[in-house]
């Protein structure tokens, strides 16, 4: 089979969709998710086709999965629905230099300690105080206040975005609601999780980040809080005034050109959050960090390889055009000779990490130049096998805490739910998302990572 | 889960995300039900507190989407939670008023987290035995 095997092209009545996709991943699609490509497909001056990732399923407006591009120069539109509410929602992926032996009979600690540190689940509020003042600095400046107020790892500086957002486009309940959650997990899918490098497929690759077999690394998912949602919620509403003007086919779908105040407010207000969720992950990791230096003595040797967002949109340009990109669960993925890259990914490319469920694996990437043709985008992990309500009743046939221990998966999570809704197996295979992902020509494997302990909310 | 009351019945399903329809012989009874439900989650109630919401929208389902989005605003900031809730509907002119009298929980806990009330799905009809609410929630 070649690259083409696994990409299709949809033709719909207004638009068209490009779908990396093998025939078994493609029959699971749900036919929601579809006519929501279909509607994003119709979207005023988009540039078809859309592009659909391996994972994805049904959303709000915009399926999950799905990556949508306006030409700059052609009156571009942007659609809170295609950012989706978690704003800047990301993974991020650092190493240590601790090896599974060194952690062994820790994990236990490890979790009791990172749960006290990383509040996690509902109503767990952030252990730093922060007045409307530095929340408004965050807003504007994100990573750079967290350096600044020395709770970040300033090395960490080089691989992070600063985004051009302003705290005047953002509600007072925004800002209320961030005041008491940075550096908060958050509840439904977000985790941290204690990894082991367990299978290296690109050994120069990982020799370049500096993985080797058995090493310890950690995962991060989460994004900008309760001030992401009501973002979204405050300027949809907004744009859902001018439905009778501009007519979506979906409410949730609702836009504004990007030139228009309502364009431009969101799209500041949008940026503003993405700060707040970088700084978020910056802080979050720093936290564990500081656990892992209480236990084990050092954390000298945690180092970010990536951080990666997989709900907003940016300005970027391909091809010596400049496009407004709407990614909604679509990781960006930038190869060499892409966007502008740190130092030290110029001839590399920024890492790509595609996280699967807790009992099973996730894995490292490497993008690649074919990435041009989805806008940059990679898949954003593995999406649901089995709804939350099905795997809650599975549950109650199954001892998934046991069945986690027994494969030496540590678990601990604020609500007992959890465990069940996001058990393993609820998710569909990681392996079957990043095998098409490869041989569609997105990305190359570097690492399979195993979870050892995860947290939850 | 299923929630019977006496004239309203609440069902919550969902893949990702929480997709409650609630059914009633009236509209006021409606937003009963969506308050009940929501009064459902929570988990600490010791320390109580009244208070009195008023929210305004253009239709019913954009009402509820309101309610729910003040709910979850409200929880994030102030740690309140809605326990009983005394509620007026009113119709002025196609503007929806629902004014509501809420014994609520002060450092309230809930069993599950709630991000936002989205217009995915949202409807509010009218059937042929009453009413019906779907709306989707984040969680």
């Amino acid at each position: 089979m070649n690259e083409k095997d696994y990409i299709r092209t949809l033709k719909f009545q207004k638009g068209e969709a490009e779908i990396y996709a093998d025939n078994e991943l493609f029959s699971s699609f749900e036919t929601s998710a579809l006519k929501q490509l279909e509607n994003v497909s119709s979207l005023p001056n988009i540039e078809l086709p859309v592009k659909a990732m391996p994972d994805l399923h049904c959303g709000y407006g915009f399926p999950i999965g799905c990556v949508a591009a306006f030409d700059l120069n052609k009156e571009p539109i942007i659609s809170p629905g295609g950012i989706g509410y978690d704003i800047n929602c990301g993974v991020r992926f650092l190493k240590t230099d601790l090896e599974v032996k060194d952690i062994k009979g820790k994990e236990s600690k490890i979790l009791s300690e990172l749960f006290s540190a990383v509040p996690c689940g509902a109503g767990k509020e952030s252990k730093l105080k922060i007045s409307f003042h530095d929340l408004k600095k965050i807003l504007e400046t994100g990573v750079d206040w967290v350096f600044e107020k020395q709770l970040g790892d300033f090395k960490n500086k080089d691989f992070l975005e600063v985004f051009e957002g302003q705290y005047q486009s953002v509600s007072k309940k925004a800002l209320e609601r961030g005041s008491r959650q940075l550096g908060t997990l958050g509840g439904g899918n977000h985790f941290l999780e204690i990894q082991k490098v367990e299978e290296i497929f690109d050994k120069e690759a990982a020799d370049f980040l500096g993985l080797r077999k058995d090493l310890i690394s950690v995962c991060i998912h989460t994004g900008s809080r309760g001030l992401g949602h009501q973002i979204c919620c405050d300027w949809l509403e907004e744009m859902r005034k001018d439905s009778n003007k501009y007519r979506p086919p979906d409410s949730q779908l609702s836009y504004a050109p990007l030139n228009s105040l309502k364009g431009a407010g969101y799209f500041s207000a949008m940026n503003a959050a993405a700060n707040f969720a970088a700084a978020n992950r910056e802080i979050i990791s720093y936290q564990t960090a500081k656990v892992f230096e209480k236990i084990f003595g050092k954390s000298d040797g945690f180092s970010l390889i990536t951080d990666i967002s997989h709900n907003m949109a940016k300005i970027e340009k391909i091809k010596e055009k400049k496009f407004l990109i709407h990614r909604k669960g679509a990781a960006c993925s930038y190869p060499y000779g892409s966007v502008s890259l740190p130092q030290k990914y110029q001839t590399f490319g920024f890492p790509v990490i595609v996280p699967g469920d807790m009992g099973r694996y996730s894995f490292l990437c490497k993008p690649l130049i074919n990435c041009e043709k989805t806008f940059y985008s990679c898949p954003h992990g593995a999406g649901r096998a089995i709804s939350r309500t099905k795997a809650l009743k599975e549950s109650k046939k199954r001892d998934i805490r046991k069945e986690l221990a027994e494969s030496g998966v540590f678990f601990k999570a604020e609500n007992s739910d959890t465990l069940a809704e996001e058990m393993p197996y609820a998710y569909k295979d990681a392996q079957k998302i990043v095998s098409v992902t490869e041989n569609a020509g997105l990305a190359s494997k570097i690492a399979k990572l195993k979870p050892l302990a995860v947290i939850k909310g | 889960m299923e929630l019977l009351l006496k004239k309203i019945r609440i069902k919550e399903d969902g893949e990702n995300d929480i997709k409650l329809t609630v059914k009633a012989a009236g509209e006021k009874e409606i937003f009963g039900g969506l308050f009940y439900w929501l009064s459902s989650l929570a988990k600490n109630t010791k320390n109580k507190k009244k208070m009195s919401l008023h929210f305004t929208a253009d239709s019913l389902e954009n009402l509820a989407v309101k309610i729910v989005n003040e709910v979850i605003y409200l929880y994030d900031y102030k740690k309140i939670w809605p326990l009983k809730t005394k509620i007026k509907l009113e119709n002025k002119k196609n503007i929806f008023i629902l004014k509501a009298e809420i014994n609520a929980a002060k450092n309230a806990e809930i069993k599950r987290q709630l991000k936002a009330a989205s217009y995915h799905g949202l409807c509010f009809k009218k059937e042929r035995n009453g009413f019906v609410l779907k709306i989707v929630i984040d969680i």
